[in-house]
């Protein structure tokens, strides 16, 4: 369980790198994070279900400059996790993913105030390497290095105790909830779906493209009688 | 004459710029990633300690532009560097205003192109896939994005350090408004055919291997369209899509129960 726990955290400092401060090559995206997530705690189909719905949500989400935006790539990861391990703790998936879906939302907005925080612990960092008599190469390096180093930790700590203490919580309130109370629960996830779709249609839909958007409905139609003509064509 | 400038300081330069926002802070922005991308080339340029530190300064100081587009900025700060030392430039002042001048352009451009037009657009195809095709959907999603972003990279970094000043030539938005239409267009395409993707999914019951407890068809369509509708009424009056999303899961658990109860 530990031992879980510890991967999922690192790879929570990894996303929490990627998002913004690294490499940015979109594997923090929750499609991507969520998934990886999910193998690691021998889960997949819960964590890429987890990843499509954050994946959804998020999608307009601007890391831009001093923006404050809704860490949902951490927020995401976390979500993936707890809802892989309630489901096996508790052997009641509908709950787990409804209550995973929620922690998931509040910890992203809680990972975009750590981002406030870490940007004002970067400028007392910077402010300290500009007071320097003389700038080597090598403070500059250190400097830079260690404010990476404390985005990773925070990502770290934020996946590892959102997971931890949740899961712990959520394990034992899990008994409080009436079992007949869980497929009802599941409307969470055709709630995210189709906010989610919402927010793409409103992110690409103006008076100018409405005919593409009508034209990739269109599509969407055909591939949908090829993949009934196909025999189901799989999720 | 001959450039001071290896192939391995590039290469430096380059692995370097995917740690330009990493200390991202109010006072400089990108200054002090900037800073640590621009020391192999300080390096190689500068030999003593006073000129090192005196380079350094005028490149942790402010500075802000998309991350992916920082490396543009670089290469031509790096060649203008090494036409200084060479030609004994007696102020630096025409490479501050030049980096001030880049920051408008690199900013607006990249966060057009890649926020704001690439990134969910391919996420749409991302999802699009996953709803068709499942797991295949995430090397697609990655790499669809990652080949424009990586040319980007680096071809800003290799036009920066061949051209100079005269990198701003490549930089105005209106060179770039038909890659921004373009993107919006097949964004536009995507999200529509996204639309009929979720559908398609939610009737068919694409959640069974993990949830077995729902049947699919009328109820989670009703609360997938409700929420929808929510979120676009929502969005267009510039309200919180955290609460459209409670109000939704809300609405989506009495219908719910008021579906079993009838």
């Amino acid at each position: 369980m530990w031992q879980e726990l510890a991967v999922v955290s690192l790879w929570g400092g990894v996303v929490a790198l990627d998002t913004t401060a690294a490499l940015q090559i979109l594997i923090s995206r929750p499609l991507v994070s969520c998934s990886v997530v999910g193998l690691l705690l021998g889960g997949f189909p819960t964590g890429f279900l987890v990843g499509l719905v954050f994946e959804l949500l998020y999608l307009d989400e601007l890391p831009v400059g001093g923006a404050l935006f809704n860490e949902g790539n951490v927020g995401a990861t976390i979500a993936a996790g707890l809802a892989v391990l309630l489901a096996r703790s508790t052997g009641r998936p509908e709950l787990a993913l409804f209550l995973a879906s929620l922690t998931g939302l509040v910890m992203s907005k809680t990972g975009g105030q750590i981002v406030v925080l870490l940007r004002q612990l970067n400028t007392r960092i910077y402010a300290r390497l500009m007071a320097r008599p003389r700038i080597t190469p090598g403070a500059v390096t250190r400097a830079h290095l260690l404010a990476l180093l404390c985005m990773f930790a925070a990502g770290c700590l934020l996946t590892l105790a959102a997971v931890a203490g949740f899961g712990y919580i959520f394990h034992l309130a899990a008994p409080l909830v009436p079992p007949g109370l869980d497929r009802h629960l599941q409307s969470i996830l055709y709630a995210f779906m189709g906010v989610g779709c919402g927010v793409l249609l409103h992110h690409f839909f103006t008076r100018r493209n409405w005919w593409h958007l009508a034209a990739g409905a269109g599509f969407g139609i055909m591939l949908w009688v090829l993949l009934a003509a196909l025999g189901g064509g799989g999720r | 004459m001959k450039s001071r400038m290896r192939a391995f300081d590039l290469w430096n330069m380059f692995w370097r710029c995917f740690l330009v926002q990493g200390s991202w802070n109010q006072m400089s922005m990108l200054g002090l990633g900037f800073g640590f991308s621009a020391i192999p080339f300080i390096k190689r340029i500068y030999k003593t300690r006073k000129q090192r530190d005196e380079c350094l300064r005028r490149h942790l100081d402010f500075f802000n532009s998309h991350p992916y587009f920082a490396s543009w900025c670089l290469g031509a700060v790096a060649k203008l560097e090494e036409e200084a030392q060479r030609k004994k430039w007696e102020e630096y002042r025409p490479i501050e205003i030049f980096k001030e001048r880049l920051v408008g352009p690199l900013g607006g451009i990249g966060d057009r192109l890649f926020w704001c037009g690439l990134k969910p657009a391919a996420a749409g195809l991302g999802i699009l896939l996953a709803l068709t095709t499942g797991w295949f959907a995430i090397p697609i999603f990655l790499i669809v994005y990652n080949i424009p972003h990586l040319l980007v990279r680096i071809h800003g970094l290799r036009a920066g350090y061949r051209k100079g000043f005269d990198i701003v030539s490549e930089l105005s938005m209106r060179r770039y408004q038909k890659w921004f239409d373009g993107v919006d267009l097949a964004g536009a395409a995507v999200a529509g055919a996204c639309l009929i993707a979720a559908l398609r999914w939610i009737w068919r019951g694409g959640a069974h291997p993990v949830l077995s407890g729902y049947p699919a068809g009328i109820v989670p369509l009703t609360v997938f369209s409700a929420a929808l509708l929510l979120t676009l009424a929502a969005l267009h009056f510039n309200k919180s899509r955290h609460w459209t999303l409670l109000g939704a899961v809300l609405l989506g658990i009495l219908l719910s129960l008021a579906w079993t109860v009838a």
